[in-house]
C-alpha cells in the first residue's frame, strides 16, 4: 500500500526521515513452521512528527519496535533509524524508548534509575544529576526519588519509564504504550509531554490501542493486522467517511480476516 | 568503557542488594568458625585444621555463588525485560555481558575476601601466628570462581539458569580432575583415548591450576612461574568465554 506523508502527498523525503523501514519482514520458527511477525513493511516517520502505530495484540507493533532498536534482526529488508542503521549505537544514542509495561532494576531508586540510565547513554555526572532532577519534577515523580522501584505502582513505573526514555535528550521518542497503567492524571501529563516533546523540535513514534489519544496527538498513523500494514497516512485521510478512527479501526482489522496469535514476545 | 563500568557497577550494586548473598556468606563464616571446634579433635595441629577446612569451605562457597548468580546473570534480564531499556541505551551486547562478568567478579571479591580475612584471623587465633601463605590460597581460590564466573555468564546467554547450573558443575568437577586426563592420555597406548583425553585436557578449563590447597597444607609455596602462569591462564581463558559469551548474545533477538 502506499504511505502519504501530513501534507497528503507522496512520501518524498529529501532529507533521511528518523524512520525509515523497507520491506521489513520478520519471522519466527513455532515448530517447524516459519510464522511471520511482520511482512513487508514499508514505513517512514518524518522528522517532528507525532506518528501512531496500530494494531491488535499480536498485530507485529512491538516486533516493529524491537528491529527498530536492534533487539530483533529483520529477516529481510531494512530500517534505518536517524540516517543510520536500525540498532546501531549511532540510532541508539540518539533515541529514547519506553518498553511496554517497563521493567526496570527495581532494586534501584527512580534517582538512581535516571542516574544509571544517563550513564550508560553517555550524560556526563553534573547534567546527569540536573537532567535527572528536572524529569523527576516533570513526569510528577519526585517525591519517589529516593523510593526502590519494587514499592512502585504500575502507574508511577510508567511514570519512570518515560523520565528515563528522555534522559539523553533524544531526537526521535519510541514509546511502546505510553498510556499504559496511568490514571487519567497520569494520561494527561503524558499527552502533555508528547505535544511539549513535538514543539522542541522533537520525533515521536508510539505504539497504543488508545485510539482517541492517537485522535489527539498524532499527524499521522499506520494500522497494522496480522503483521501487514492495512493503512497509512494523516489521521484525517486515514479516517473513513463518517467514521471516527476507532470505527475505521475496527472496520480494517476486520476486513483483514481472522486474528492470529501473538508470534513474539 | 563508560557502558562497561556502568553495568559492572550496576550488578554489584544488585548483588550485594540481596539478602540471599549475605545468607550464604554470614552461613559460611559461621561453618569457618565451626572449624575451630573441628581443630580441637586434632593434636597439636589446630592452625592447620581450621586453615584447611577453612579453605575447603570457601572453595564450596565460590562455586555456589559463581552457580546461583552467575547462570542467571543474564538469563534474568532477557527473562524479566529489563534488558529491553538497557540495549536501547547506546551499550553493545558485548559490553553488556563483560559489565556483568566484572559486576559479579567485585561481588565475588567481596565475598571471597570477607570469608578469607575471616578464615585468616581465625587460623590466627587457633594457631598463634599468623599464616601469610593463607591468603595466597584464597586469592588462587578466587581465580578459579573468577573463571567459572565467565563460564557461567557465557552459559547465561543461551540456556536457563538450571541447564547452566547443571553445566557449571559438571565443568566444576571435571576441571578439578584435568590432570587425571593427562595422566591417562600420557599412560595410554591407544591412539583415540590418548587424543580424546589430551583435547579434553587442553580444551576444557583446568580449574586444578587454581588449586593450591594440598601445596599449602605441606607447608609449601608455589612457585613464581607457577602462580604467573596462572595468571595467564585465567586471563587467557576467560577473556575468549567473555569474547564468546559477547557473540552468542549479539546472534539472539530479544
Amino acid at each position: 500500500m502506499r504511505e502519504t506523508n501530513s501534507s497528503g502527498k507522496a512520501s518524498q523525503a529529501t532529507a533521511t526521515p528518523p524512520i525509515a523501514i523497507r520491506g521489513l519482514t520478520k519471522t519466527y520458527k513455532r515448530g517447524r513452521e516459519e510464522v511471520a511477525a511482520v511482512r513487508d513493511l514499508d514505513l517512514e516517520v518524518q522528522a517532528n512528527e507525532v506518528f501512531g502505530f496500530l494494531g491488535p495484540n499480536g498485530a507485529g507493533k512491538t516486533t516493529t519496535v524491537k528491529c527498530l532498536l536492534g533487539l530483533a534482526r529483520p529477516s529481510t529488508g531494512r530500517a534505518s533509524v536517524l540516517g543510520h542503521p536500525a540498532g546501531s549505537m549511532e540510532a541508539r544514542k540518539r533515541l529514547g524508548y519506553l518498553p511496554e509495561n517497563p521493567y526496570f532494576y527495581d532494586y534501584l531508586t527512580g534517582l538512581e534509575l535516571l542516574d544509571w540510565v544517563g550513564r550508560v547513554a553517555g550524560v556526563n555526572g553534573a547534567d546527569r544529576l540536573r537532567r535527572a532532577g528536572e524529569l523527576l519534577e516533570r513526569v510528577g515523580m519526585s517525591h519517589a526519588a529516593r523510593i526502590q522501584l519494587r514499592k512502585y505502582s504500575r502507574g508511577m513505573m510508567q511514570r519512570i519509564g518515560l523520565a528515563q526514555a528522555l534522559m539523553n535528550d533524544p531526537e526521535l521518542l519510541v514509546f511502546d504504550e505510553p498510556m499504559n497503567g496511568l490514571d487519567p492524571i497520569g494520561r494527561a501529563m503524558a499527552k502533555e509531554l508528547i505535544r511539549e516533546l513535538k514543539t522542541q523540535g522533537k520525533t515521536v513514534f508510539f505504539n497504543t490501542h488508545i485510539l482517541s489519544d492517537v485522535e489527539e496527538l498524532c499527524d499521522r498513523v499506520g494500522i497494522i493486522v496480522n503483521a501487514e500494514l492495512k493503512a497509512a497516512g494523516p489521521v484525517a485521510e486515514v479516517r473513513r467517511p463518517g467514521m471516527n478512527l476507532e470505527q475505521t479501526f475496527v472496520e480494517v482489522v476486520n476486513e483483514a480476516g481472522p486474528l492470529r496469535p501473538e508470534v513474539a514476545r | 568503557m563508560n557502558a562497561v563500568l556502568a553495568i559492572a557497577s550496576n550488578a554489584f550494586r544488585e548483588s550485594v542488594r540481596d539478602r540471599v548473598l549475605w545468607v550464604i556468606v554470614g552461613f559460611a563464616l559461621l561453618v569457618i568458625a565451626g572449624g575451630l571446634f573441628l581443630s580441637e579433635l586434632a593434636i597439636g595441629q589446630h592452625g592447620r585444621v581450621v586453615r584447611d577446612f577453612g579453605l575447603v569451605v570457601i572453595s564450596v562457597i565460590g562455586v555456589v555463588l559463581a552457580v546461583f548468580i552467575g547462570t542467571a546473570l543474564v538469563h534474568k534480564e532477557v527473562d524479566r525485560r529489563t534488558i529491553h531499556a538497557v540495549l536501547s541505551k547506546p551499550v553493545s551486547r558485548d559490553a553488556f555481558v563483560t559489565g556483568k562478568f566484572f559486576g559479579l567478579a567485585l561481588t565475588l571479591a567481596v565475598c571471597t575476601g570477607t570469608m578469607g580475612a575471616s578464615l585468616f584471623l581465625f587460623g590466627w587465633i587457633e594457631g598463634g601466628a599468623a599464616h601469610w601463605p593463607t591468603l595466597l590460597a584464597v586469592a588462587f581460590t578466587y581465580g578459579e570462581q573468577l573463571l567459572l564466573i565467565a563460564l557461567a555468564v557465557f552459559f547465561s546467554t543461551f540456556v536457563s539458569p538450571v541447564m547452566g547450573a547443571i553445566y557449571l558443575f559438571g565443568l566444576w568437577i571435571i576441571g578439578n580432575a584435568l590432570p587425571f586426563f593427562l595422566g591417562a592420555a600420557r599412560a595410554s597406548d591407544n591412539l583415540v583415548t590418548k587424543y580424546v583425553a589430551g583435547g579434553l585436557y587442553y580444551g576444557l578449563p583446568n580449574l586444578s591450576t587454581f588449586n593450591i590447597r594440598d601445596l599449602i597444607a605441606q607447608g609449601l609455596l608455589p612457585t613464581f612461574e607457577q602462580t604467573l602462569w596462572a595468571a595467564i591462564y585465567l586471563a587467557a581463558y576467560a577473556a575468549v568465554v567473555i569474547w564468546l559469551a559477547g557473540r552468542v548474545f549479539a546472534g539472539r533477538d530479544l
